[in-house]
C-alpha cells in the first residue's frame, strides 16, 4: 500500500508546476 | 508493487505537467494535458475512487479537452508564443497567490498519517453517490442544472448574430 502522504506530495508538486505554468505562459487559453 | 506503480504513474503525471507548462506550442501542451488527466484518473483508481476516475476521463479528458483543442485550432492554429508579454505585471501575482493556496496543502501534508492510504469509503461508491445525489443533495443538484441552463441560454444570446 502507498502512504497517503505520497499522494499529497504529488498533488503539491503538480500544483506548483501549475503555478509556474501560469507565470511563464502568455497564452490565456493555455493558462 | 503498489509503490512501483505509483512512482511510474506519478512520473508520467509530473512529466506531462512539465510538458504542459513549458511546451510553446499550444496544441502540444493540450495533448500533454490529456496525458496528465489520464494519469490522475489512474491515481484515483488506485485510491478506489472508480466514479471519480471515470468522470475524470469522460468529462475532462473527453469533453472538455475536445472543446479546448477545438478552441485552440480555431483561435491559434500552430502559433507559438512570441513577442513582448502585455500582462507581465499581473502574472507576478501568481507566485504569492499560488504560495497562499499551497500553504494549506503543506499543512495537511505535515499532519498526514505516515501509514498506507485507506481504501475507498464505501464498497459500492457509485451507488452511494447516486443515492445521495437524488435524496439528500437533490436541491443543489437541481440548482446546478438550472445554472447550466442559464449558461446555455447566455451563450446562445451572446453568439447570436446581430440583426439589422
Amino acid at each position: 500500500m502507498v502512504p497517503e502522504s505520497w499522494y499529497l506530495t504529488l498533488s503539491a508538486v503538480l500544483f506548483a508546476i501549475g503555478v509556474v505554468g501560469v507565470i511563464v505562459r502568455r497564452n490565456p487559453l493555455v493558462i | 508493487m503498489g509503490a512501483v506503480a505509483f512512482v511510474i504513474i506519478a512520473g508520467i503525471a509530473v512529466g506531462s505537467a512539465l510538458g504542459l507548462a513549458f511546451k510553446r506550442n499550444a496544441i502540444h501542451a493540450a495533448l500533454f494535458l490529456v496525458v496528465n488527466l489520464g494519469a490522475v484518473a489512474v491515481l484515483y483508481l488506485t485510491l478506489g475512487a472508480q466514479f471519480l476516475a471515470v468522470a475524470q476521463i469522460a468529462v475532462y479528458a473527453g469533453a472538455i479537452m475536445v472543446l479546448f483543442l477545438f478552441a485552440i485550432f480555431v483561435l491559434i492554429p500552430g502559433k507559438e508564443e512570441t513577442g513582448p508579454d502585455p500582462r507581465r505585471s499581473y502574472r507576478i501575482l501568481a507566485l504569492p497567490v499560488g504560495g497562499a493556496l499551497l500553504a494549506p496543502l503543506a499543512i495537511v501534508l505535515a499532519a498526514a498519517p505516515r501509514g498506507p492510504a485507506p481504501p475507498a469509503a464505501a464498497p459500492d461508491g457509485v451507488e452511494s453517490i447516486a443515492r445521495l445525489l437524488f435524496t439528500d443533495y437533490l436541491f443543489p443538484f437541481e440548482v446546478t442544472s438550472v445554472l447550466l441552463l442559464a449558461a446555455m441560454v447566455g451563450v446562445l444570446l451572446l453568439s447570436r448574430r446581430r440583426e439589422g
